[in-house]
């Protein structure tokens, strides 16, 4: 079989295996009727997240390219024209005349403003870089006046600014340069990640090229397919250097031309990159034991992790770009011409752009020779067996050994934990890549010396990002052995829990870590820094459960590929979530941090509370547990209800409506949707509200009794906290706030408080919240749950009435069965807390 | 005899494709009980079933009077269990997998030793305990799958296809085995669609085609009932050919 047959075989193979993947999870996809199914599979999306995240990725790529180009053509000086005149828009000249009676902050902010509006600053990391574009244009303006500037429409300007930099010989040398390096850069962040964990079939023992390998295809027709094929259809090629060559090359001043110049550099640059990485792959494969490609896989995590956020912070850094012009000034010729970077040469012409794609081609001849002469005696080598560095028994202790090791699930965690180095790596070793950060970046010490919640929120950072290679994963990394778990008389779930568990621990040591070093740098602690600080730690083992929660529930354990067993989207959501707790941290208020904390830790319970509804059924290719109601559906309506619920009200007022009845209207509107919604989905399932314990609700006589007389004590509870609540100053300020904040009068207030919040705030506290904690829980926890969540939806002053009477409510629901009769509670209790306003106003 | 394993009606349906149709089957304590069929008959999805990871769609699987699915704890007390391709973890060594499920039943560690032991001498596995999972062929794979499943002494035993990729040697031993724990009162269930091998161990054959029960008896029943005394081979390829009609001895 001819080379070009090979290699459109094998492309298309991977074409093939993409758009499988698409069609598996399109509607077109399914089977025919009848069709044989071994792998009958749970329909998993993701797709269009998939491409999102690419999309986000490849923006992010272009906006990094554009910063550090543009940082780099900067670094020149502001544009020059051939008589060494700034090239700058009419705007920017009339500011630099302007501003000089104003003080250096104003003129600053001034051309900032007419830098943004000229095209230059992109993002707020470009920042520093438009200081720097100030001084230099208001020293030219001082040393020269208008004389020193030439004028040109914005347009010329806009939106690459680094394309003045071409303009001149030195200019155009250092602007090649850089981009040489910056390709040089990415060729070494991708040389490593092809050989990181991430590329699986390295270090597995059936490896791809060993089967390829059983066709009759001479050898080094395989080895320039398997080439060809990666530089074509390479992600990190499509995410991250093309973007940037596009960039680079419009920056080059080629138009729309710069898009096939970018797809030509690509290709040149893959093909290089493609040659060299299955060259040194088919030598590792060839060389090393499967352990040893481990180690080295490891090691390689680790170098392309540390060159990836490299890339990152360089290009966010216009200091770098100083360096990288220097570097890129000083290099000699010839040294632009190695083939991973000579794509960039592109942009002197198409001629050189063609020699830039044949130093790529030629790269991967080499690569095939290399890998042709490595296999001439065989695909395998007799040192190649799996693990082969381990064979040799453990002398004197017949076979049990490592008789000290913990027993279980903790003894099974750490053996795979140290002997995994991939995973020891991203569990352990990569986090400390923050302390780095931490000892590195002054800028951040500094950030955090200044303010302990900055420390809480970094340490919680660090600790919950442990988790994310651990806990999140704390399924997927299972999977395969399931089958065995599952055989043992051993709960999942509890199995599931033990390793959230043990994970937690060095999540928890991690943030403990940053806390001490950050707090002991911090001269005067406040009490209140030692709640912040152990809100972050508890918010770390809330996040655990949080993490494993999502885990379990995203992950797909029949997918044979682990990198695709946990979905991005998962991470994603994850990560999130994670923001907003550290963001929280930063609450001026401790009540805020606190609600936080009660919101992550109902989120936890939640999640795991679908997760131990989906472990029985993790291995079942097509069954689910019967839909019932959760406290997931519970929070999701909560929050959908208040969003709602602001929207409708915004709508109402914009409508001219007055404030009473766009309140109530907006209450209404969005209980009805969100009520409807929740009926709607779940009618096809009677048993979808059933009571935990399956008891049948009480009379209709005996339900309205016991909410009438619910609704009295709530009251009566109410009534009491008021009084108490009046002989205390703290308490008696949030009454007073409650009572300003309070909009909604006369008939209107009636409406609300005794027909709509009953209506509405039961069926989601009571009805979704509550029955479902009550599922998982005791009926006290259930209650307090519920009752505090409720609680923590109301301002401040009103939380210990509002508690009690939903106390009080779910309690009714709990003994009665009947929802209704918790509405009869809560519109008890609203009516006497307005009537007990009226008569206050009257009095 | 008092049934210890029942199957009654159960189906599973993938989609628009039934794997296994109404299916009854029985077994009491002592009896071994094969399940014959060629490919994609539905034997696996069967044991999947009763081991709890797959939930029917219609049916029940029942072991010592326990649901599979429901009460898959307790039925897994009572069972052991080899897959056609049992997977480990590959960090781990064999000593170390067969002490993680003696711990995770609640053995000690001196109990495992005492018990995994001898039958990985049995096996001859004893030289490859130290050697990480990932490293084994299957066929020793197969046989760390099986000390993981007989070392408890469970009542029930439910093997899928447990002499694939075993040499002689080992399949000699495991068929000593098995006739050894149905002497001890053990129920053995397994599937194959090897019929020397159901000939040999089985007291009762079921034998399933394309998801459903086609015959079930004794060899000898299905024998006279089938082909007037022909081998169980000619029975099977009857069956096979035939019409869904089901024989029960």
């Amino acid at each position: 079989m001819n080379l070009a047959k090979t290699t459109r075989l094998l492309a298309g193979i991977l074409g093939r295996r993409i758009l499988n993947r698409v069609f598996a999870v399109l509607p077109g996809g399914r089977r025919k009727a009848g069709e044989r199914t071994g792998t009958a599979r749970k329909r998993v999306g993701g797709l269009l997240v998939t491409v999102g995240v690419a999309l986000i990725f490849a923006f992010n790529s272009f906006l990094q390219g554009y910063t550090l180009l543009q940082a780099v053509a900067v670094a020149h000086g502001p544009l020059l024209d051939g008589a060494g005149r700034m090239v700058v828009s009419k705007g920017t000249l009339q500011i630099l005349a302007s501003i000089r009676q104003l003080s250096e902050g104003s003129r600053r902010e001034n051309l900032r403003n007419v830098l943004m509006t000229d095209g230059l600053l992109m993002s707020p990391g470009a920042r520093d870089i438009q200081d720097l574009w100030a001084d230099k244009l208001q020293a030219q303006h001082r040393a020269h006046g208008a004389a020193g500037f030439q004028t040109v429409e914005r347009s010329l300007l806009r939106p690459f600014p680094m394309v003045g930099a071409w303009s001149n010989p030195e200019g155009r040398r250092g602007m090649i340069g850089a981009g040489a390096l910056l390709l040089g850069m990415l060729a070494v962040t991708r040389f490593f990640l092809a050989l990181s964990a991430a590329r699986q079939d390295l270090g597995r023992v059936e490896w791809t090229t060993e089967w390829l390998f059983t066709f009759p295809v001479p050898a080094s027709h395989l080895f320039a397919a398997q080439i060809l094929g990666l530089a074509l259809v390479d992600f990190f090629s499509w995410i991250a250097v093309f973007p940037v060559l596009w960039v680079y090359f419009y920056g080059a001043g080629l138009g729309w031309w710069s898009l096939g110049a970018a797809l030509v550099g690509m290709v040149g640059f893959g093909l290089a990159s493609a040659g060299l990485q299955v060259g040194v792959e088919t030598f590792l494969r060839k060389r090393l034991s499967l352990s040893g490609l481990k180690n080295v896989q490891a090691l390689a995590t680790l170098v392309a992790s540390v060159s990836f956020l490299g890339l990152y912070f360089f290009g966010r850094s216009p200091a770098a770009a100083d360096r990288l012009l220097a570097v890129a000034r000083s290099l000699p010729p010839l040294a632009l011409w190695n083939p991973l970077s000579c794509a960039a040469l592109g942009a002197e012409g198409w001629i050189e752009l063609a020699a830039a794609v044949g130093a790529g081609t030629a790269t991967a001849w080499v690569g095939v020779m290399v890998c042709t002469r490595l296999v001439r005696h065989g695909l395998l080598d007799t040192r190649g067996g799996a693990f082969a560095g381990r064979r040799t028994p453990v002398a004197g202790a017949g076979w049990g050994v490592d008789r000290w090791f913990p027993v279980g699930i903790a003894g099974k965690e750490l053996r795979l934990l140290f002997r995994d180095r991939s995973r020891l790596v991203q569990a352990l070793a990569l986090p400390v890549l923050g302390y780095v950060q931490l000892v590195w970046n002054q800028g951040l010490m500094e950030h955090l010396k200044g303010d302990f919640r900055a420390c809480a929120a970094c340490a919680f950072g660090m600790g919950a990002m442990v988790l994310v290679p651990t806990c999140l994963t704390v399924l997927a990394n299972d999977s395969r052995a399931l089958w065995f778990l599952n055989a043992l008389p051993v709960s999942i779930h509890g199995v599931l829990l033990r390793k959230t568990r043990f994970w937690m621990v060095p999540a928890l040591a991690y943030a403990l870590v940053v806390l001490i070093l950050a707090g002991l740098q911090i001269r005067h602690l406040l009490p209140t820094d030692f709640l912040t600080g152990a809100i972050a730690l508890v918010g770390v083992g809330i996040y655990a459960y949080l993490a494993a929660g999502i885990g379990i529930l995203r992950t797909d354990p029949l997918e044979t590929e682990p990198q695709r067993r946990v979905p991005p989207s998962a991470t994603y959501l994850y990560m999130l979530l994670m923001a907003m707790y550290g963001y929280s941290l930063y609450a001026p208020s401790l009540w805020a941090q606190v609600v936080q904390l009660f919101l992550s830790a109902l989120l936890a319970g939640a999640l795991w509370q679908k997760a131990r509804e989906r472990i029985p059924y993790l291995l079942d290719p097509v069954s689910a547990p019967p839909p019932r109601v959760s406290a997931a559906d519970g929070l999701i309506a909560v929050l959908a209800f208040f969003v709602l619920q602001g929207l409708l009200f915004l709508a109402g007022i914009r409508l001219k409506l007055p404030e009473g009845p766009a309140i109530v209207g907006a209450f209404g509107v969005a209980g009805i949707l969100v009520a409807g919604f929740y009926l709607w989905v779940t009618r096809g399932s009677p048993g979808y509200f059933e009571r935990a314990d399956g008891r049948p609700p009480v009379g209709w006589l005996k339900a309205l009794g016991t909410g009438i007389a619910g609704g009295g004590v709530a009251a009566v509870w109410a009534g009491g906290y008021l009084v108490v609540a009046q002989q205390i100053p703290y308490l008696k300020g949030l009454l007073e706030e409650v009572h300003a904040i309070q909009s909604v009068h006369g008939l209107w207030l009636v409406v609300l408080a005794v027909v709509a919040a009953p209506l509405a705030e039961e069926f989601l506290f009571r009805g979704l919240l509550f029955r479902g904690l009550r599922r998982e829980y005791s009926a006290g926890w259930a209650v307090c749950g519920s009752a505090l969540l409720f609680a923590m939806m109301h301002p401040p002053g009103g939380a210990v009435a509002v508690f009690g009477m939903g106390v009080v409510s779910a309690v009714v629901l709990e003994k009665t069965g009947r929802l209704w009769a918790s509405m009869v509670v809560h519109g008890i209790y609203n009516g006497c807390a307005v009537a007990a306003v009226w008569l206050a106003g009257k009095g | 005899m008092q049934a210890f394993l029942e199957l009654q009606a159960l189906t599973k349906v993938y989609g628009d494709f039934v794997a296994v149709r109404d299916l009854s089957l029985s077994a009491g304590q002592g009896e071994v009980l094969a399940l014959l069929g060629p490919n994609g008959a539905g034997k696996t999805t069967t044991l999947r079933m009763l081991m709890g990871l797959l939930q029917p769609t219609a049916g029940t699987a029942r072991v010592d009077g326990l649901d599979c699915f429901g009460d898959r704890v307790a039925v897994m007390q009572r069972t052991g269990y080899l897959p056609d391709e049992p997977v480990f973890y590959d960090y781990l060594r064999g000593s170390e997998i067969v002490r993680f499920a003696g711990e995770m039943r609640g053995m000690t560690r001196a109990e495992v030793d005492r018990r995994a032991g001898p039958l990985m001498e049995r096996l001859e596995l004893t030289d490859a305990v130290h050697e990480f999972a990932a490293n084994y062929s299957t066929g020793m794979k197969k046989k760390l799958g099986l000390v993981c499943a007989l070392m408890h002494d469970p009542r029930l035993l439910i093997l899928d296809e447990p002499t694939n990729g075993l040499d002689p040697f080992a399949t000699r031993t495991l068929h000593a085995i098995l006739r050894e724990r149905q002497e001890s009162g053990c129920t053995v269930l397994f599937s194959t669609h090897l019929l020397d091998q159901a000939e040999k161990l089985c007291t009762r054959i079921a034998i399933v085609h394309r998801g459903q029960l086609r015959a079930h008896g004794t060899l000898e029943e299905l024998r006279t009932h089938l082909s007037g005394g022909a081998s169980l081979e000619e029975v099977f390829f009857a069956i096979a050919a035939s019409e869904p009609e089901r024989v029960t001895g």
